[in-house]
């Protein structure tokens, strides 16, 4: 390689790792703005807006679901296996809700700890199976966790 | 290894390969697609949990991940062209863009489409980092299709864009990553090391695999195809050229 | 008479359809467009070939 392409390779390699490291810093200054939505331990730590509305994400708990008597309302408890938070809803749920599942609900958090939120979306994981697949798994207990409740190697 | 490299490198050399190819892409492209779309519409039993919606997954995957190799193929060809000054990488960078930027649109108008059906009432979501990654990806490539036409001259068109190539390379990681560094509506990767689709049960994975398959061989096609018709424009007036086409009025 | 299961096209969204659709239109006309293309130039270039043969002669 004579010296005029490797002066060239220097230059292209030195954009390519300043645009890099420029854009790392950035977004680790960034980050909590790069969240889509807090976990309930993020909550309970105060990492969340306490004035205005942001989403919160985490697994229904099992047998938490209650549908209050006019029939629209639904509180249930989302989980990160660490903090707990309860969560209000009024109106139509996800085909993929359900307990157990993972849900993103947008809203705020009042004084009393409880979220009320606006609307609810549906997290489905990066796990792929057929129902008769997911049943014995479920049955021999080696189902894999939910994504949005296992450890991230974070930024 | 420099041999078969410089050779590549010389434009009759690569027409006359890229012909003795492309018949068999052509063919494979065919099957592939379309044995891998009866299997994963008809054949692939549906998901536990989203039902048949997970078919959409046999093109938004491969369309997603193609989506960003090929846009580290047109990286790497910047470079190329910028440190050694090659023509033919410039122009497989030039040819590969569109068909780049035609699987991110795939990818962005499916995963809406699945994400409609399986989180509920949304179709986009402007604030989740996969989606914007993604979109920022799709204009990436529209600027480089753009840097290439804005010039007369075709070198400093090859060299605007080499940089604009690699300064977009940023991106790549931080699509792939989006879904662990930050928290996303979108699924995690389905990548455990180096065991792909390893959370992917094996009916459901071997079509995906075919499908991965057909993109691939649908990208190397046209590219070959592209890249062509950008040497016979830029070559037009060169004896192989006209040489070949006598050859082939003469057939 | 009673389909079989999987040609029971009926139990699935139309989302699973659009997206199929999409991909097969933006494919197959990326891939025309290119096909054109070249049969086109060599098209050009054998004309303007046979014209330069003309005014030479």
């Amino acid at each position: 390689m004579n010296a005029v392409r490797r002066r060239r390779l220097l230059l292209v390699s030195a954009l390519v790792i300043g645009v890099g490291v420029a854009v790392t810093l950035a977004l680790m200054a960034f980050r909590q703005n790069l969240m889509y939505y807090y976990t309930p331990t993020d909550v309970h730590e105060g990492k969340a807006p306490s004035t205005r509305s942001f989403r919160t994400g985490g697994l229904v708990k099992q047998g938490s679901l209650h549908r209050d008597p006019d029939g629209v309302t639904v509180r249930f408890t989302i989980t990160d296996l660490k903090q707990e938070m309860i969560v209000l809803y009024r109106g139509i749920l996800p085909d993929l809700f359900r307990e157990g599942q993972g849900i993103i609900a947008n809203g705020r958090v009042g004084p009393n700890g409880v979220f009320t939120a606006k609307d609810v979306l549906a997290k489905h994981d990066e796990n792929y199976m057929p129902p008769e697949v997911a049943a014995s798994l479920k049955k021999s207990g080696a189902m894999p966790q939910h994504e949005m409740v296992k450890e991230k190697n974070k930024l | 290894m420099w041999v078969w490299f410089h050779k590549l490198g010389s434009p009759p050399y690569f027409y006359r390969l890229s012909s003795r190819l492309l018949p068999w892409l052509a063919v494979a492209t065919l099957i592939s697609f379309v044995v891998g779309t009866i299997w994963g519409l008809f054949y692939a039993p549906s998901d536990y949990q989203q039902a048949d919606t997970s078919r959409i997954m046999y093109i938004h995957v491969p369309a997603a991940m193609f989506s960003m190799s090929i846009y580290m193929v047109i990286a790497a060809a910047g470079a190329v062209t910028l440190i050694w000054r090659i023509k033919l990488a410039d122009l497989v960078a030039a040819a590969s863009a569109p068909i780049g930027a035609s699987y991110t649109f795939i990818a962005l108008i499916t995963g809406s489409l699945w994400g409609r059906t399986m989180w509920g009432d949304t179709y986009w979501e402007w604030t989740d980092p996969r989606l914007m990654s993604e979109l920022i990806l799709f204009f990436l490539y529209l600027g480089y299709m753009a840097l290439n036409a804005a010039f007369e001259d075709r070198r400093r068109a090859a060299r605007a864009a080499a940089v604009l190539a690699l300064v977009g390379v940023v991106n790549i990681p931080i699509i792939h990553y989006s879904v662990e560094w930050w928290t996303s509506l979108h699924q995690g990767s389905t990548t455990r090391g180096m065991q792909f689709a390893a959370t992917i049960y094996p009916s459901m994975r071997y079509p995906l695999y075919l499908m991965m398959l057909a993109f691939a061989f649908f990208y190397a096609q046209l590219m070959f195809k592209n890249t062509r018709c950008l040497l016979l424009e830029s070559e037009r007036n060169n004896s192989w050229v006209k040489e070949m086409v006598t050859q082939h009025d003469a057939a | 008479m009673t389909l079989p299961e999987w040609m029971d096209f009926g139990k699935w969204t139309p989302f699973i359809w659009w997206c199929y659709v999409v991909t097969a239109v933006v494919l197959i006309s990326i891939g025309i467009l290119s096909y054109r293309k070249e049969h086109r130039l060599l098209r050009n270039i054998a004309q303007q070939k046979r014209r330069e043969h003309r005014g030479a002669s």
